[in-house]
């Protein structure tokens, strides 16, 4: 690998990994947001909300966020409604993981049985004691791992944005390829830091999986 | 966390991902592979329109595949076509993953550092398309466009044309051009119609192309833009001999009168005093 | 405005190149399932260095974009001598990929197979290897199911990716044609309803399995 050229174009390129980490952050912010709006709505009780989360989730499941990114950005001003770059990218990030983070979030409430809670409380545990020692440790037990992965098919898709001129760190490596002829080098190179960083968020959560399922240990 | 799973980690990786760097394999020139295969593998991205795209059955046409189905039937064998993303071509093409490429390449002195051009098959000029009455886009002179939005074609000659005259605007103490970059002709041109930008940036011969398939929307070329180049199709540096035949194949072509009559049909003017030697530009 | 001619002109194209996106997906599914359940075998069982193989594989996999993998596989292979092999290039690349997410989803699944199970087939007399195939794994799947459908759902729409190592499917065919008739919508509606449809089968296919399995455990 040739050491020099990554150097020369390293700033450029560190500039476009700021970009990722960035729109990657809202959009894992934003997506669960909206995936906890969903859940509420499914579990609301109003039938016709309820159905409209079941469309919704079914269609974004269906359809590649490819095509999800060219509706928002080349379709949307048709209708009058002619997004930024950024925008566009963001909402495209937030419509296609909240129903993902919904169906985790979903997952993890249901799988408590709620003859727990109801035993803990004739223990004598209060509601917040109950809420502390029994449903979070577990719900984080259950939410953590699959988060972990989502977040991750979330900052590697956020490379697609290029296509809609995000310069981010897909744009510029694509950028540098095209000047310097070098894809080997300099895709690598991409491939270590997406996976450098990702390797790092992965143990960070899977410690604090660890922590938060310490009460496995003396089950 | 486990210092030795960082280290098996960080090894499997680097050996993972470097292994093709390094290893160059040793094979025959794909010319005697063809002519024992009886199929050319040629890579072609059908997006490009004069010079390369589908017809409404899928067929793939254009000035490029002309040319070729006249080569293949000289050499009497067939082609079998490796249709994929631009992104993947030159690339795939250094690799060894097809015989050759007969995607339009504009010639450069970058370019052809890792790879090789057959001879020019036709030359052209970047120009600037906008939609009809548009105030802030006059004339292609690149101080009246300094400050405004504009559409390119990523990781193409026309966006380094651009960027390189941004810097030098910038160097003039002027305003950049604000340059979008798109995936294919087609998004860029939709850029311009929405009102994202002001103006589109290609080879004149993609924008006039363009302009014919969206009758719907009056646009107009303003002007040409930068200096004329030259357009060929590209091979592998282990392969001198296949490029050696193809450049032969390409002159009975031109020399015959066929290559003229090709321009006409896909460009609507023939290309004379193309370039057989010292075509490539000095980088 | 919506162009019909257009719109009828490109449904046979789309539609062979929705065959091509199945085709794909499937071949991808298999051998995901097969990379995942080696993998995830490698990594609880007690076999040395399994578990840090395994590891790595995962995290090289997950952490790595899936295009940058699509290129190493497709510019690996001319190195064995074999060109033109696009469609095996794309489903080993898109199938070790989902390999790994697939090991993580069989992994929490057999963590929650209960110990005394397999305390109980140990004292029954059942070899390791019974233990896995008859125990373990197949309560694993049945309770991945769901999952493993949604990480299916995910091969198939990772599938778009092949077109840059020379596999023209669904969205490929469709940008294509774009370029040739300079409209997005006519054939950008068929491609989104084509692949909802596929989704839905899959869907289908695997509540199917699903009843089929928990009739077997009432």
């Amino acid at each position: 690998m040739d050491l020099e050229q990554i150097l020369k174009y390293a700033p450029l390129l560190l500039e476009g990994l700021k970009v990722t980490i960035i729109i990657s952050t809202a959009g894992i912010l934003l997506s669960i947001v909206t995936g906890a709006v969903l859940v509420a709505m499914q579990r609301s009780g109003i039938r016709p909300l309820a159905v409209i989360v079941r469309i919704y989730t079914e269609i974004i499941l269906g359809i590649p966020i490819l095509v999800l990114l060219y509706v928002i950005y080349f379709v949307l001003p048709d209708i009058g409604l002619r997004l930024s770059e950024l925008a566009a990218g963001l909402l495209t990030l937030t419509l296609y993981y909240s129903p993902y983070m919904a169906e985790i979030m979903r997952g993890a409430i249901d799988a408590i049985p709620s003859g727990q809670l109801e035993a803990a409380r004739s223990v004598g545990m209060s509601r917040l004691q109950a809420a502390r020692r029994i449903t979070v440790p577990q719900a984080l037990g259950l939410i953590i791992p699959p988060l972990t992965g989502i977040s991750i098919g979330l900052v590697k898709d956020s490379a697609i944005l290029s296509i809609i001129s995000v310069h981010e760190f897909a744009f510029e490596t694509k950028q540098v390829v095209a000047r310097t002829y070098a894809p080997f080098e300099f895709w690598t190179f991409a491939a270590i830091c997406y996976w450098t960083i990702l390797f790092v968020w992965e143990n960070g959560m899977r410690s604090l999986e660890r922590r938060v399922t310490r009460y496995r240990e003396a089950r | 966390m486990d210092t030795r799973y960082i280290i098996t980690s960080t090894a499997a990786a680097v050996i993972a991902l470097g292994m093709n760097a390094g290893l160059a394999p040793a094979k025959a020139d794909a010319l005697d592979d063809i002519m024992e295969r009886g199929s050319m593998i040629v890579a072609i991205d059908p997006t490009f329109a004069p010079f390369e795209y589908t017809d409404s059955e899928g067929n793939i046409i254009g000035y490029d595949p002309e040319l070729l189905e006249a080569i293949a039937e000289d050499w009497g064998v067939e082609i079998d076509y490796q249709v994929m993303a631009f992104s993947g071509v030159i690339p795939g093409l250094i690799a060894g993953s097809f015989d050759f490429t007969a995607t339009a390449l504009n010639i450069t002195a970058e370019r052809a550092q890792k790879i090789d051009f057959t001879i020019p098959i036709t030359s052209t000029v970047n120009a600037i398309l906008t939609t009809k009455g548009n105030a802030n886009v006059t004339n292609s002179n690149i101080n009246d466009l300094s400050g405004n939005r504009c559409a390119v074609k990523q990781t193409t000659q026309p966006e380094q044309m651009m960027q390189s005259m941004n810097e030098e605007l910038s160097a003039a103490g002027m305003d950049e051009v604000e340059l979008l970059s798109f995936d294919t002709v087609e998004q860029t041109i939709a850029a311009l119609v929405d009102g994202r930008v002001d103006c589109v940036v290609d080879d004149i011969v993609v924008l006039h192309k363009a302009m014919a398939s969206r009758p719907d929307i009056e646009m107009e070329i303003v002007g040409e833009i930068g200096t004329k180049a030259v357009i060929g199709w590209g091979t592998n540096k282990d392969d001198p001999k296949l490029n050696a035949a193809l450049n032969d194949a390409l002159k009975k072509l031109k020399a015959s009168g066929k290559m003229g009559e090709l321009q006409e049909k896909h460009f609507g003017f023939r290309i004379d005093n193309l370039p057989e030697e010292n075509f490539i530009p000095e980088g | 405005m919506f162009n019909l001619d257009l719109f009828y002109e490109s449904v046979p194209i789309l539609a062979s190149a929705a065959i091509v996106t199945v085709e794909l997906t499937v071949c991808s599914v298999i051998l995901s399932l097969l990379f995942g359940t080696i993998s995830v075998m490698l990594q609880l069982s007690k076999i040395p260095g399994g578990y840090w193989l395994s590891r790595t594989y995962v995290s090289i996999m997950r952490g790595t974009p899936l295009l940058v993998q699509l290129f190493v596989v497709f510019f690996g292979l001319p190195l064995l001598g074999i060109k033109g092999q696009a469609f095996l290039a794309a489903a080993v690349a898109i199938g070790l990929n989902s390999g790994a997410y697939t090991t993580e989803i069989l992994r929490a699944a057999v963590q929650n197979v209960p110990e005394g199970q397999i305390e109980a087939a140990r004292a029954m007399g059942m070899s390791t290897r019974q233990i896995w195939f008859r125990v373990i794994l197949p309560q694993a799947f049945v309770v991945s199911l769901p999952a493993l459908t949604s990480e299916f759902t995910i091969v198939l729409k990772s599938t778009p990716l092949a077109s840059v190592v020379a596999v023209t499917e669904l969205t490929y065919a469709g940008v294509v044609i774009q370029a040739r008739a300079f409209s997005a919508v006519e054939i950008f509606l068929p491609i989104a309803v084509g692949y909802v449809l596929i989704a839905l089968s899959f869907t289908q296919v695997s509540r199917w399995l699903e009843r089929r399995f928990r009739l077997l455990h009432t």
